[in-house]
């Protein structure tokens, strides 16, 4: 029986159905639609394909060191803290009149108040059922700008204590027949005081200012259309620069975010790059092998 | 024209998009918390004293609020009249007494649309408080409304009404009384108006600057739907002729409107098939129906006249009428000239009386064939039906007459031990008792079975023995056969595929095959090269040069495949060219 299939020739076999399975599962991983909230490559209702259309992102805070503030406006949502290193830069830049818009989850927006000295306590959800529409989305009218504001899901906070070199301002509330949902079952109790709640908030520090919107989503996909004119208002003159910093703690989500231009990744272009990196590897193989 | 049809059609399907587009993903919630609603309503009226301009808020946003179909009518009305309010006792903005009067009017809808907030709230009782703050504040306004109409029609100054302020009884005569103070004026008719209904009518008798009439508060049989028990405040409205035009004055009677005093007595216990013995009497003369509601239904059982005298009913506590458990017996009486109507009830607890049957079986049964049995004696002077059920399934029926008694045994089982679920349900021919239930689980050893198996084991042991080797090389024997099949087939695969997953590690080898493809098949993979030159390809192969030339291909092959050293490709090359050559 001739002994034609080598060890060697097997060996080369399966590294490169690996690398190639591998290879596959990574275009597939990046092509395929992705849930994440505040994410510019997410298309689904929380995330900001749409914004990201009109803005432009950074990966890192610390690369706002490097941008005009005064023609900048900073959009940050998160549902994870930011690092004190990060809180200093968005400071800094705030302070060269920059303008940011904040939101996002309370715990989060709680933190970020704490960061800057505002002493700010969480105290519920906020149900304004006259002015709410489909998917818990309120809307607001802020007589600061001008404007009207739909916010998903508001909530309100308490604010104790304030560091005397910011002021902060209550610019927009709930209607006056709004609730704190204490219980969280989505129902007026017994108890649950039917009042105005603050929802927006404006600090100055030096000569900027920061928007802070008490909700969980503001300029996400299922509203950034209908707060077109608030973005536009606050952008007059400014570029929107989104905050995709927190990216960086998933690899795979910062992985992405490089291989995707803002055009999107073509399925195409993936397959010819996976095709051209085997065919390398084999000649390399080749190579190696005859030498 | 045409432009103008295609640019309208173009804006229409544009406008149509953006609708489309945008106008799908913006609906406003339907509001359907009833607490929430009642707590705004009660902020709502609470701000109207005090702070009118935001309550007028409320009340705007709340009539454009999408409420739920179920509610908005109601609730439409209700913020209608809060308007209303707001213009007549706020801005004093009415133009004559009939605008006034028909907000007291709205003030009823509120009140109802207070009840079907409260019934639809998701904790009732919680919500009592907020609808009793309601109700004194609509009672307020109403009390103000009324005040209202008196002071515009003390400003104008055209009569002075007497009605004596007193509380009426139903069909109570009211007398009215007029003084003129403008000659001008000429009264023309007094009604009684309750809910919009007028109840009452009379037209005025003057002598002088003095006119009388009188009216008469309506029975209980005619505002039966629109009053509550106890005083209710009555519309006495006076249409005065004065300057040319009708004028009207408003006042409000008190009439008292009340339930009859019926007692009810009926023991709370009874026993199946004993008589019950109902007693009765009011203190109103009244009539109306006795019912027994049991669980499934409502049952009327008589007409029944009441006055002071005590009336007693016998019932007999009988099937379908009275169930086993609780029963109410129910009066309900028709309203009367003086009285409403109103339903007494009062419960009775319905005890089961069974019929006498003895079931006797045993928890645990040794049987012949695996049959269970059991011992049916009737002690009951009836005949009576048992129902068996095993395993829920209805499998006899047996009937049973006065003192008779009855085995009953199960069908046969094959299995050795088993589980029996037994139930028998007894009752009666007529129906007169309620049917007694007997359950146990009875654990039934089959002795047939049990002694059966091992013997049979035995007998197949003891006939088989003698053929036990060959049973085992036999199976033996085909397994490994099988077996070797398999990998046959599995090899012949494997060879077939191999070449194409793997290659065949040798590009000199590749080049090889594909020449040696020319004369005849490939090697199998059962024989060597050689043995495929030898056997295979000599016999078809006429040159000696090509013989000469494929051997040397072979040679460089093997050392290709096994040597250390790979040889030169270019040479295969080379040899695969001639040997091509040559043949053509």
């Amino acid at each position: 029986m001739p002994k034609i299939y080598s060890q060697k020739n097997i060996n080369i076999v399966l590294p490169i159905s690996i690398a190639l399975l591998m290879l596959l599962a990574l275009s597939i991983y990046i092509v395929l639609p992705v849930n994440q909230r505040y994410y510019v490559l997410d298309t689904g209702p929380w995330g900001y394909s749409k914004l990201s259309r009109d803005t432009t992102w950074v990966q890192s805070i610390q690369d706002l060191k490097t941008v005009d503030s005064s023609r900048t406006l900073l959009i940050i949502a998160r549902e994870n803290y930011l690092d004190r290193d990060e809180v200093e830069v968005i400071k800094e830049f705030i302070e060269k009149n920059g303008l940011m818009l904040i939101y996002g989850e309370p715990l989060f927006i709680v933190d970020f108040l704490t960061s800057l000295g505002v002493d700010a306590e969480y105290l519920g959800d906020v149900v304004d059922p006259v002015n709410t529409f489909n998917d818990n989305v309120v809307h607001i009218y802020i007589d600061h700008i001008n404007s009207s504001a739909f916010l998903v899901s508001p909530y309100t906070i308490a604010i104790h204590n304030i560091n005397s070199s910011i002021s902060i301002e209550v610019i927009a509330f709930t209607s006056t027949i709004s609730y704190l949902d204490k219980n969280g079952n989505g129902y007026y109790d017994i108890g649950e005081s039917l009042d105005r709640y603050p929802v927006v908030f404006l600090i100055r520090i030096g000569s900027g200012e920061i928007v802070v919107f008490c909700a969980r989503g503001v300029l996400t996909n299922n509203v950034v259309d209908l707060n077109r004119g608030l973005l536009e208002i606050l952008l007059k003159n400014r570029v929107g620069v989104l905050d995709q910093s927190w990216v960086k703690h998933n690899s795979f989500l910062y992985l992405k975010l490089y291989l995707v231009t803002a055009r999107g990744v073509s399925p195409i272009y993936i397959s010819i790059a996976v095709v051209l990196l085997v065919l390398v590897g084999i000649y390399v193989y080749r190579f190696l092998e005859k030498r | 024209m045409k432009k103008f049809l295609v640019i309208t059609l173009l804006l229409l399907a544009s406008s149509t998009l953006y609708a489309y587009i945008y106008g799908e993903n913006l609906s406003r919630k339907q509001v359907d918390d009833c607490t929430y609603l009642l707590a705004v309503l009660e902020k709502t009226l609470n701000l109207l004293n005090t702070n009118p301009r935001e309550a007028i808020d409320i009340v705007n946003k709340m009539m454009k609020t999408n409420i739920a179909p179920a509610l908005a009518d109601p609730h439409r009305k209700t913020y209608e009249t809060l308007i209303k309010l707001y213009r007549v006792l706020f801005l004093g903005n009415y133009s004559d007494t009939r605008d006034v009067y028909e907000l007291y009017i709205g003030i009823d809808s509120i009140a109802d649309y207070v009840n079907r907030l409260r019934s639809c709230s998701r904790d009732r009782d919680a919500v009592t408080a907020i609808a009793t703050r309601i109700r004194l504040i609509l009672d307020e306004l109403r009390s103000e409304v009324e005040m209202l109409m008196y002071r515009i029609a003390m400003l104008r100054e055209y009569i002075s009404l007497y009605i004596e302020d007193k509380v009426y009884e139903p069909e109570e005569a009211i007398p009215i009384e007029i003084d003129i103070l403008n000659n001008s004026c000429i009264p023309r008719t007094a009604s009684l108006i309750l809910s919009g209904t007028t109840f009452s009518y009379s037209v005025f008798t003057c002598i002088n600057n003095s006119c009388y009439t009188s009216l008469k508060t309506p029975s209980t049989t005619q505002v039966k739907n629109y009053v509550n028990p106890g005083i209710n405040r009555i519309a006495v409205v006076i249409k005065v002729q004065c300057l040319g035009r009708e004028v009207r004055v408003y006042r409000f009677i008190n009439v008292m409107y009340r339930y009859p005093e019926v007692v009810l007595e009926i023991p709370s216990v009874v026993k199946r098939g004993d008589y019950i013995d109902i007693a009765i009497h009011s203190k109103d003369d009244v009539e109306g129906i006795l019912y027994v509601k049991n669980s499934t239904a409502e049952v009327p059982i008589k007409k029944i006249v009441l006055n002071t005298t005590s009336i007693h009913v016998a019932l007999h506590v009988d099937k379908p009428i009275f169930r086993t458990g609780i029963n109410i017996v129910k009066l309900c009486v028709n309203a009367t000239q003086k009285t409403l109507p109103k339903c007494f009830e009062k419960t009775v607890f319905v005890e089961p009386r069974y019929p006498r049957i003895e079931v006797e079986t045993s928890s645990t049964q040794l049987t012949l064939f695996g049959k269970a049995t059991l011992f049916l004696v009737n002690r009951d002077n009836a005949t009576l039906i048992a129902s068996i059920y095993i395993g829920g399934r209805n499998i006899y029926t047996v009937y049973l007459g006065p003192g008779e008694e009855k085995v009953i045994s199960t069908s046969i089982n094959i299995m050795p031990i088993y589980l029996e679920d037994v139930k028998i349900a007894v009752r009666d021919i007529q129906n007169y008792y309620d049917t007694y239930i007997y359950t146990a689980s009875i654990t039934v050893a089959n002795i047939s079975i049990l002694l059966s198996l091992p013997i049979l084991g035995l007998v197949v042991v003891t006939v088989v023995n003698e053929y036990e080797k060959v049973f085992i090389v036999t199976i033996a024997t085909n397994m490994l056969r099988s077996f070797r099949k398999a990998v046959e087939i599995t090899t012949v695969i494997k060879t077939s595929v191999k070449p194409y997953i793997l290659g065949l590690g040798s590009r000199i080898a590749e080049l090889y095959y594909s020449v040696v493809k020319k004369f005849s098949r490939l090697p199998h993979d059962s024989e060597t090269l050689r043995e495929h030159y030898r056997y295979t390809l000599i016999p078809v192969i006429k040159s000696t040069h090509v013989k000469e030339l494929l051997w040397r291909f072979l040679v460089l092959v093997e050392k290709d495949l096994y040597s250390r050293h790979r040889q030169d490709i270019e040479e295969a090359k080379k040899i695969a060219k001639d040997i091509l050559s040559e043949e053509h």
